[in-house]
């Protein structure tokens, strides 16, 4: 039977006027129909007008929080415009881009990479957090940027790179420095190490053990560096092991 | 009273890093060695030699961690050096409890469990927080060299409880998931039974469960303490941030989707699916296929059986016709074309047939569901012997996989398949659900721990 939409008026009204400690039980409704919706095209496009409405001025954090939530499950780039518009905003920033992140749609990480030139902070790392948890190649260049901006950015863009398994973000990473110092070097010995580690999972052993080899050549001998050489040395041995068990 | 922290700045012991853990373990010959602490200086008396002696650090100190400090504590090879909680009360009240045993005031005290962790001479950890916490704290303690023992949930999604095995798996740490139930013996007895054959050929597994809630409750605003007194962020940690209330942090976060898991389903899930995947020799599979009935959730192995997961409307009390009420809470039953066991917490063990009696002898009235001490000599003697413990991270990846699982096709409202080689929800024609696959992750306040510096 198909899901009655003017049952859905009355729990999106009382969305508008909800904030925190409020009674949510009418949202049941809503949480019913967001499940209902999946193979149900009429319904889904009726609930994510409805939520993206939320999205605009005069409803409260809570109520904004709420449509996000359900965007994530159901959000295609109809609502992209809605949620991108709530990326500068310092309360809502967050849980607007966890939706993007979730949905598929180009649009969404277009309006990710936008937002990443214009928010700073925590907010920029937001940013740099989700293109990193979708694995968006086209921010790679503008990632690889960052890699010299301040160092929580810069660490954070290290850290997205890691999740980026293209060539080009590798090269990025390969020529960040692994010794940087307030974090940043850290984080790019992980990514690096985590890079490594995806390639050796997916069968490219050689090109697993180059990434090591090249860490381990970049901090041979360097103060400090014992910790990274031991890592890339531990990468090459499971590399060789690789090797001589499909040998 | 409030007792001293060790430090006010988590970020004076910056946690360690992959690349730390990776020397630390390399240096000391692949996997770092228990701590010795000398007995003399412990003051114990009747403790075990001071190289069998593990240091353990506590994380998180509510109701659950109180009751498992009161046995783990009677092991002579443990000693529990430091307690971190975000809450000053539960702080005082841990170390009152340790001091108290050893009859010192030794018991370190942090607010963040970060410092916990970059101690260099604490081998191993014990996370019973709310369950937000235990996969996120659990992986920071593997890439810390600790060893670890987690309540469960073990992970509130799919994802982190790959991501859970595959950290254990390569920094080479010892791990115990909180379902003490395998180390029992009446359940273990009813497994063997089981699997004996003299059941006949196992064609159901019942596995009791809470029944599923998704709750979206908000609690009114309330101003939020002083970091010392409850350090509101940290309490949140990777979940979505929310104001503070009082409630939240005195356990009224339970059922509440933010920091439950699987709409509640693992609560006894997490125990009686792990029991049946056990009975069914399925350590290292989960079902294929996972439909949501009024009653409860049907769940198909490749070999025929079929897991059922019965929703219970009163889990304390009158639980329906599929159960012995007397067995005590998270009862399992094993049904065979010829017979069936069932047994629970009070450790009595029925039995289709009388005749099979003699097969479980001397396994009932053994343990109830608060007797964890075998499950931690398990966990100890592991970290000894660097042998995988019963419940190793790879045994709770997949029993946790299957609860999650099943608990996304009651959320989608619809059956879901499920292979468990890729870990990943398929449709019928082979391609990936994409709406399924959704819910195998949330997303993280994650790395929250970097975002804090800036």
């Amino acid at each position: 039977m198909p899901f009655d939409l003017m049952s859905l008026d009355a729990p999106f009204a009382a969305l508008k006027a909800y904030d925190w400690g409020a009674d949510a039980a009418a949202f049941k409704t809503i949480d019913d129909a967001v499940v209902a919706a999946h193979g149900d095209a009429v319904l889904r496009a009726d609930l994510e007008k409805r939520l993206a409405m939320i999205l605009g001025a005069g409803t409260s954090r809570a109520a904004k929080e709420y449509a996000c939530r359900k965007l994530m499950m159901i959000g295609t780039a109809a609502s992209v415009p809605a949620l991108a518009a709530l990326l500068k905003n310092a309360d809502n920033s967050h849980m607007a881009r966890f939706a993007l992140e979730r949905i598929s749609a180009p649009e969404a990480a277009q309006a990710l990479r936008d937002a990443l030139g214009s928010v700073q902070g925590n907010l920029r790392i937001g940013m740099i957090e989700s293109l990193g948890g979708r694995g968006d190649a086209a921010s790679v260049p503008e990632l690889a940027r960052l890699l010299s901006a301040d160092p929580p950015v810069a660490a954070a863009a290290a850290t997205a790179l890691g999740h980026i398994h293209t060539p080009e973000a590798l090269a990025a990473l390969s020529a960040a420095d692994p010794l940087a110092g307030s974090g940043v070097g850290r984080a790019v010995v992980d990514a690096r190490l985590a890079s490594a580690e995806a390639l050796l999972a997916a069968g490219k052993r050689v090109d697993a053990q180059r990434v090591y080899q090249t860490l381990a050549d970049a901090v041979k001998g360097k103060p400090g560096a014992k910790a990274v050489e031991l890592a890339a040395a531990r990468g090459i041995l499971a590399c060789l092991d690789t090797l001589a068990a499909t040998s | 009273m409030t007792q001293p922290l060790a430090s006010t700045s988590c970020f004076d012991h910056p946690r360690a890093s992959r690349r730390e853990f990776l020397a630390q373990s390399l240096a000391a010959g692949a996997v770092a060695l228990p701590t010795i602490v000398s007995a003399r200086a412990l003051g114990l008396e009747q403790a075990a030699a001071a190289s069998e002696r593990i240091t353990l650090g506590v994380i998180g100190v509510g109701g659950r961690a109180r009751g498992v400090l009161k046995a783990m504590l009677s092991l002579p090879d443990v000693q529990c050096v430091a307690i971190a909680d975000v809450q000053a009360s539960r702080r005082d009240i841990g170390k009152t409890l340790v001091d108290e045993k050893y009859g010192t005031k030794d018991c370190v005290l942090y607010h963040d469990f970060r410092e916990l962790l970059a101690r260099q001479d604490i081998d191993a950890v014990f996370i019973a927080t709310g369950d937000r916490w235990h996969g996120p704290a659990s992986l920071m303690a593997a890439e810390a060299g600790k060893d670890v023992y987690s309540e469960k949930p073990c992970g509130l999604t799919i994802d982190i409880c790959q991501r859970l095995a595959e950290t254990f798996k390569k920094t080479g740490r010892i791990f115990q998931a909180g379902t003490q139930r395998r180390s029992a013996p009446h359940y273990a007895a009813a497994r063997r039974l089981a699997q004996s054959g003299k059941l006949g050929k196992i064609t159901r597994l019942n596995a009791s469960v809470y029944s599923p809630i998704l709750g979206n409750e908000w609690l009114p605003a309330e101003p939020t303490p002083p970091k010392e007194i409850c350090d509101w962020n940290l309490w949140l940690g990777p979940a979505p941030w929310r104001p503070f209330n009082q409630l939240y942090a005195d356990g009224k976060w339970r059922g509440i989707y933010d920091f439950d898991s699987g709409a509640k389903l693992l609560d006894w899930g997490a125990h009686t699916v792990d029991l049946c995947q056990w009975a069914n020799g399925s350590d290292d599979t989960t079902p294929l296929t996972f439909e949501p009935t009024e009653k409860g959730i049907e769940c198909c192995y490749a070999n025929g059986v079929l897991l059922f997961l019965d929703f219970l409307a009163t889990p304390f009390g009158d639980r329906g016709p599929n159960w012995n009420t007397a067995l005590g809470t998270c009862p399992v039953k094993y049904i065979g074309d010829e017979g069936w066991v069932e047994t629970g917490d009070l450790s009595r063990i029925d039995l289709s047939d009388e005749n099979l009696r003699a097969e479980v002898a001397g396994a009932e009235n053994t343990a109830k569901w608060h007797d964890v001490v075998l499950h931690w000599r398990n966990f100890l003697d592991s970290i000894k012997s660097r042998q995988p413990t019963v419940c190793n991270a790879d045994v709770m990846r997949k029993s946790h996989i299957a609860c999650h699982a099943a608990a996304n096709a009651w959320i989608l409202g619809r059956k879901l398949s499920f292979d468990p080689a890729k870990e990943v929800f398929v449709t019928a024609d082979g391609g990936l659900d994409d709406e399924a696959n959704l819910l195998k992750s949330r997303p993280e306040r994650n790395p929250w721990i970097e975002r804090q510096r800036s």
